[in-house]
């Protein structure tokens, strides 16, 4: 079937407006970060989530099998250090840093609820795939409260987010994904008993 | 590992074998177009780099699922608008003319208008306008115009980024070029009352912005 004319001029009119400019440096840079944690997630890219996202349904199986996969995993292993490297993979260095007699061992409370271990020196990328790792349990330890969160670490007012046991360099604290704000997400580390902030994150919002 | 000699399907392939550098050099490579589709279909850099994200997580995690009988690039583009359609049909309420008004990117003029600043300007408002009449179509429409018009994708290669056969893809494209028509001589791009003749690519359409008359025609079903 032939153009009209005006099929004609409505084309070359969408060809005049195509965009021609790259992508933003702010937007590259923020999916330069996606990417970051996409690779800290680990080695299987082909076996996660189907392409269209979850509905609520689908969302809450999902959190509810991360829960039990958390808890298996804290049974299983409850003393190996689970170390996050900058470049991601745990589960091969898990294994190695056990047999190699890990320091970071952590206490009966870390242990307990399968604490992320954090490291200073490599801290945002640690803080990244803990977040990544624990984001589906912590929604169930923040309805127990700060006392039954971590045993060994002695309540304080976290403040609003939802706080998780972790080690960082070996000692007990908490880790406290902040309420996004905008596409930003603040993850801080607080010292136990006292709340006072030792590090702080920021990351892109989830 | 990372030889820039790769090619797309070499690099998702190696991607899927666990080269951690491997998607990131794929994407790199055809970001600039894919954010241009995100754009154009989204409608504004904000849910457009939204768009993008959910889209480069998708792909990233359904690498595997790739079969080889479509380009990598096809299948990437598949995966954007997908993103993109999935988000629009996600909002509660049509942003009608979000274009135009969140329309912040800067409308670079053309080579041939950079000298004359009056046509550089005339161009530009001409550009707002149709981004604008794009805007108020459906979100299928939009994308397959798009795809075919402004990327200047082959109609089979746009039909397969859609999933949809090419009939309706053309069908697709028609209705909303109509569309399209109607809204542009509401806002005065296209001329009123004739049919403009079709002459080659030497004379833009008058672009005659009307500020007190903008479309106001709802968009039309696909």
């Amino acid at each position: 079937m032939p153009e009209t004319p005006d099929e004609e001029l409505v084309r070359r009119l969408l060809a005049d407006a195509r965009h021609d400019e790259p992508m933003p440096a702010d937007v590259a840079a923020r999916l330069d970060s996606v990417l970051g944690d996409l690779a800290a997630d680990g080695p299987r890219p082909a076996e996660v989530t189907p392409l269209r996202r979850p509905d609520r349904t689908g969302r809450r199986r999902w959190a509810v099998a991360l829960v039990a996969a958390a808890a298996a995993v804290v049974a299983i292993a409850v003393a190996p250090r689970i170390s996050m490297s900058p470049s991601g993979g745990e589960s091969s260095d898990s294994t190695a840093a056990d047999s190699a007699g890990g320091t970071s061992s952590g206490s009966a409370a870390g242990k307990s609820l399968g604490a992320a271990v954090l490291h200073r020196d490599t801290l945002a990328a640690d803080v990244r795939a803990a977040r990544r790792r624990l984001s589906a349990s912590l929604h169930a330890l923040q309805s127990q409260g700060p006392t039954e969160l971590a045993s060994g670490c002695a309540p304080a007012d976290w403040g609003p987010g939802s706080p998780a046991p972790a080690l960082l360099d070996g000692q007990d604290v908490v880790l406290v994904l902040r309420p996004p704000a905008g596409d930003r997400q603040v993850v801080d580390v607080l010292e136990c008993g006292t709340a006072r902030q030792l590090a702080s994150v920021t990351l892109p919002a989830p | 590992m990372s030889g820039p000699s790769r090619t797309d399907q070499e690099l998702l392939a190696a991607h899927v074998a666990g080269d951690h550098d491997a998607f990131g050099e794929l994407f790199a490579r055809h970001r600039d177009r894919l954010w241009a589709v995100a754009l154009r279909t989204m409608g504004n850099p904000e849910d457009a780099a939204d768009g993008l994200q959910d889209a480069l997580v998708a792909a990233y995690r359904r690498a595997g699922s790739f079969r080889g009988d479509a380009a990598v690039t096809t299948w990437l583009h598949r995966v954007v608008v997908n993103a993109c359609l999935d988000r629009l049909r996600a909002s509660a309420v049509r942003r009608t003319g979000t274009l135009a008004d969140d329309h912040d990117e800067p409308l670079a003029p053309a080579a041939a208008d950079a000298a004359d600043p009056a046509v550089s300007a005339e161009r530009s408002e001409q550009r707002r306008l149709v981004l604008a009449a794009l805007a108020r179509l459906p979100a299928e429409q939009r994308a397959a115009l798009v795809l075919v018009d402004m990327e200047a994708m082959p109609v089979a290669e746009a039909a397969a980024v859609l999933d949809i056969p090419v009939g309706t893809l053309k069908s697709r494209c028609a209705r909303g070029r109509a569309r399209l028509a109607v809204l542009l001589r509401a806002s005065g791009v296209l001329p009123v009352g004739r049919a403009p003749a079709v002459g080659g690519n030497q004379d833009p359409p008058p672009a005659v912005p009307s500020p007190d008359a903008p479309a106001r025609a709802p968009p039309v079903a696909d």
